[in-house]
C-alpha cells in the first residue's frame, strides 16, 4: 500500500541569501501492506508529521521515490495530488479539522460533494456512515456542539465516506481524554478488519501504538527500531 | 464537483458576510449604473440628431450641384437621362425656378414662396406626397405646399402689425379659407442684368393639389411646383432665354438625384463622381455625426469604466478578505482534496455574481434615471428658459448595446479583480492553513 524509497527530506529556513537547511528526514526506506496497521511514534522534532506529509503529498521529499496504491505520487502537482488524496487516502488529524460553519453530516459529505456524487446517493451515504461511527442522532449538530470524541468521529466518518483503502492518522488520540481514546482505538481495529482499511498512524503514545500490527520509531530523522514484522 | 454544489458554496460563504457582499454589489451597481446613465446622455443626443436629420431631410436624396462642364449653367435634358440610367436610381428631380414670384388671393399675398417648375411623375417617385387634392394635369394649375396659406398675409398692413415675434404672419392677419380649387394670381418678375427696366407678367393659376405637412413640426416650407409648360409660358411673357438651350431644349436649374435605400447611396455618389457630376448626399453629414457621436460615446464609457473601476477596488478587498477568513477552511477542503481549479472556480463565481448583480441592479436604477431625466428634464428647462424642447429631443436613451456593453465591462473587470483573491485561495498551503497560521 506505502512503498518509501530512501526519502530524505529538509526545510530551508530564514531569508534570501542567509538560508539554511535543516535536515528531517535521512534516506527513510518503508513499506506498508494492505490491510495492516502501522504505527510511527517518534518524539516531537524527530520527523514523524513530516513523514506523514509526504505520504499525504502536502510535501514534496527532497529526493526519494514515495509509492501509494501502485502510483509513485513523487512529482505530481497540487491539482493532480488532491484528485489522488480524494479518491486514495482518508485523513484523520489532531484537531479534528472539521469545517466549523458545517454540521456534522455536511462534513462528512464534502469528499462525496468534491467527488461529483449525486445528491441522493450522498445523503443515503452520510446517514449510513453516521450509523457506523455511532453518531446517527447528531447530524444537524455544528462542531462546536459535540464532544472531542464525537468531533473525532465526525473526522473519521468523513475519511471513510469515499471508501479510501488507506488512512493516515496525525496523533488521531491527542485531543481526546482515556475513555474517548479507548473508544476510538477499539474503532479504528474495528474498522481494519471489518473494512481491510490500511492505517498508518503517527503517535508519541505507546498506548495508541501498541493497537498496531507493527510499530515503527524514528529519531532525529531515521528509522530507529522495529516491532513486529518488518517486510522491507 | 457540481455546479449546483459549487453554487451552493458560494452562497454559504456569501451568507456568512451579508453586509460586506451587499456593500460591495452596491458599489458594483453604482459604477455599473455611472456608466450607463453617462453614456446614455451621448446615446440620446446622437439618436435625437439622427431623428431630427432622418425627418428634416431624405437620407436617400444625393443633390446634384454641377457637371464636368464648367460653361454649362444647369442640367440638359441628356444630363438627366444619364442620371436616370445610373443603377439602384430611384428618381431624378428636375427642376426649373419661377425666378421672383408673388400670389394673390382675395387681397392676401404670400410673397416669397419657393415657385418651381417640375415633372410630376418625378416628384411622384421621388416621393412627393400630397395632404389633398391632385397633381397638376394642365397648364395653370398648381401644387402649394402645407405652410403655404399661412403665409399668405393681409395686403396693406405694416411689417410690425403682420409679423409676430418670430417672423410668422399673425394668425389673425393670415387667409383663412380653404386654399384647395381656389385660383390665385401668380405674378413673376425679372430684372435683366443689362440694367433695363424689370418686368413681370402674370398669369391665373388653380391649386389643385397640398403637398402633406413634412414629419418635422419645426421646419417651415413656403414652394410652389408648377408645370414646365407655365414656365415656358411666362418666360416667353418675361423675355427670359436662360432656361432653354441654344438648340431650344429645356436647361434645368437643379436635379435630385434619388437611391432606392440609403445603402445604395455611397455607390451612386461614385457613378456620378466618375461621370464628372459635383454631388452631395445627406448621408456625409449624418456619416460625420456618427463619427463624432460614436467618438463621443467611446469616451463617456471610458469614462463610466473608471467607477466601474473604482468598484472593482471594493470587490478584490471583499474577495481578498473572504480568502483570508477561509484560509482554514481552503485549507481542510484542500486536505480532503479539493482541486486547486475548483478553489479558484468557487472564488471566481463569487466575485462574477457579485460583478452581475451589481450590473444588473445598476441597469435596472440607470433605466429609471434615464426615464426620470426624459420626462423631467424637459420640463424644467422649458420652466427655466421659457422656451419649448423639442418633442424630438431625448437626453437619455440605454439601448439594448449599452447595456451589453456595460455588463460586458462590469463582468471583465469583476473577473479580474477577483482572479488575484481566487489565485490566492489556491495558493492556500494546507499544513499552514491546517495549523492556523494564515
Amino acid at each position: 500500500m506505502i512503498t518509501i524509497k530512501q526519502v530524505s527530506h529538509h526545510y530551508t529556513m530564514g531569508k534570501k541569501a542567509k538560508e539554511t537547511t535543516v535536515p528531517v528526514l535521512h534516506g527513510i526506506d518503508l513499506h506498508v501492506e494492505k490491510g495492516e496497521i502501522v504505527s510511527l511514534v517518534g518524539k516531537s522534532g524527530s520527523g514523524k508529521s513530516t513523514l506523514l506529509h509526504i505520504i499525504g503529498g502536502f510535501i514534496q521529499p527532497t529526493s526519494g521515490q514515495v509509492v501509494i496504491n501502485g502510483k509513485t505520487i513523487t512529482g505530481w502537482d497540487e491539482g493532480k495530488l488532491a484528485d489522488f488524496r480524494l479518491q486514495h487516502i482518508g485523513y484523520i488529524f489532531q484537531n479534528f479539522q472539521l469545517i466549523p460553519s458545517m454540521t456534522a453530516a455536511q462534513n462528512i459529505e464534502l469528499p462525496l460533494i468534491l467527488n461529483g456524487t449525486a445528491k441522493q446517493e450522498r445523503k443515503q451515504k452520510v446517514a449510513e456512515i453516521l450509523r457506523q461511527v455511532e453518531l446517527e442522532a447528531y447530524p444537524d449538530h455544528y462542531p462546536s456542539e459535540l464532544s472531542g470524541g464525537q468531533q473525532q468521529r465526525v473526522a473519521i466518518a468523513r475519511a471513510l465516506i469515499l471508501d479510501p483503502p488507506l488512512i493516515l492518522a496525525d496523533e488521531p488520540t491527542g485531543s481526546l481524554d482515556s475513555d474517548t481514546e479507548a473508544e476510538l482505538l477499539t474503532l479504528i481495529r474495528k474498522l481494519n478488519e471489518q473494512n481491510g482499511i490500511t492505517f498508518f498512524l503517527i503517535t508519541h503514545d505507546q498506548e495508541v501504538a501498541a493497537i498496531a500490527d507493527r510499530q515503527l520509531e524514528i529519531k532525529d530523522g531515521q528509522m530507529l527500531k522495529v516491532k513486529g514484522v518488518m517486510p522491507v | 464537483m457540481t455546479f449546483g454544489d459549487k453554487w451552493r458554496f458560494v452562497q454559504q460563504n456569501m451568507k456568512k458576510n451579508k453586509v460586506r457582499v451587499f456593500m460591495t454589489i452596491l458599489a458594483a451597481a453604482m459604477g455599473s449604473c455611472f456608466l450607463i446613465v453617462l453614456a446614455s446622455v451621448g446615446f440620446g443626443l446622437h439618436d435625437s440628431l439622427i431623428k431630427d436629420e432622418m425627418e428634416s431631410r431624405a437620407v436617400t436624396k444625393i443633390d446634384i450641384y454641377g457637371t464636368g462642364d464648367e460653361d454649362q449653367l444647369g442640367f440638359t435634358t441628356e444630363n438627366i437621362a444619364e442620371l436616370k440610367q445610373i443603377e439602384d436610381v430611384r428618381a431624378v428631380r428636375q427642376i426649373q425656378n419661377l425666378g421672383e414670384t408673388s400670389f394673390h388671393l382675395d387681397g392676401y399675398t404670400n410673397d416669397m414662396p419657393s415657385a418651381i417648375a417640375v415633372d410630376f411623375e418625378s416628384e411622384k417617385q421621388a416621393g412627393l406626397e400630397l395632404g389633398s387634392g391632385r397633381l397638376p394635369e394642365a397648364e395653370n394649375e398648381i401644387v402649394v405646399s402645407s405652410d403655404f396659406g399661412a403665409l399668405l398675409g393681409k395686403d396693406g398692413l405694416e411689417d410690425k402689425d403682420k409679423y409676430a415675434d418670430d417672423g410668422t404672419i399673425k394668425s389673425e392677419h393670415r387667409y383663412q379659407e380653404d386654399l384647395l380649387g381656389k385660383e390665385i394670381e401668380l405674378e413673376a418678375s425679372t430684372f435683366p442684368e443689362d440694367g433695363s427696366k424689370p418686368r413681370t407678367a402674370t398669369e391665373k393659376v388653380e391649386i389643385v393639389g397640398i403637398e402633406a405637412a413634412p414629419a418635422n413640426e419645426y421646419l417651415y416650407t413656403n414652394s410652389v411646383k408648377t408645370t414646365p409648360a407655365l414656365k415656358n409660358k411666362l418666360d416667353k411673357a418675361l423675355g427670359v432665354t436662360e432656361s432653354v438651350t441654344e438648340q431650344g431644349d429645356p436647361l434645368y436649374d437643379q436635379a435630385e438625384v434619388y437611391a432606392v435605400n440609403a445603402e445604395a447611396v455611397e455607390g451612386i455618389l461614385t457613378t456620378l463622381e466618375e461621370k464628372g457630376y459635383l454631388a452631395y448626399s445627406n448621408l456625409e453629414e449624418l456619416k460625420n455625426i456618427n463619427i463624432l457621436f460614436n467618438v463621443v460615446k467611446a469616451g463617456l464609457i471610458i469614462v463610466g469604466t473608471i467607477a466601474v473601476l473604482i468598484a472593482s477596488i471594493g470587490i478584490y478587498n471583499t474577495m481578498t478578505m473572504a480568502v483570508t477568513e477561509r484560509a482554514p477552511d481552503i485549507g481542510i477542503m484542500k486536505a480532503i482534496g479539493a482541486n486547486p481549479k475548483t478553489i479558484k472556480q468557487i472564488f471566481l463565481m463569487e466575485s462574477t455574481f457579485i460583478g452581475l448583480a451589481g450590473a444588473l441592479i445598476g441597469t435596472t436604477v440607470a433605466y429609471l434615471i434615464s426615464f426620470i431625466v426624459n420626462a423631467g428634464v424637459p420640463v424644467i428647462l422649458e420652466q427655466i428658459f421659457n422656451e419649448e424642447i423639442p418633442s424630438t429631443l431625448q437626453l437619455s436613451s440605454i439601448p439594448f448595446l449599452l447595456v451589453a456593453i456595460s455588463i460586458t465591462i462590469c463582468l471583465i473587470v469583476t473577473v479580474l479583480s477577483g482572479s488575484r483573491p481566487a489565485k490566492q485561495a489556491t495558493n492556500v498551503d494546507v499544513l499552514r492553513a491546517l495549523r492556523r497560521e494564515i
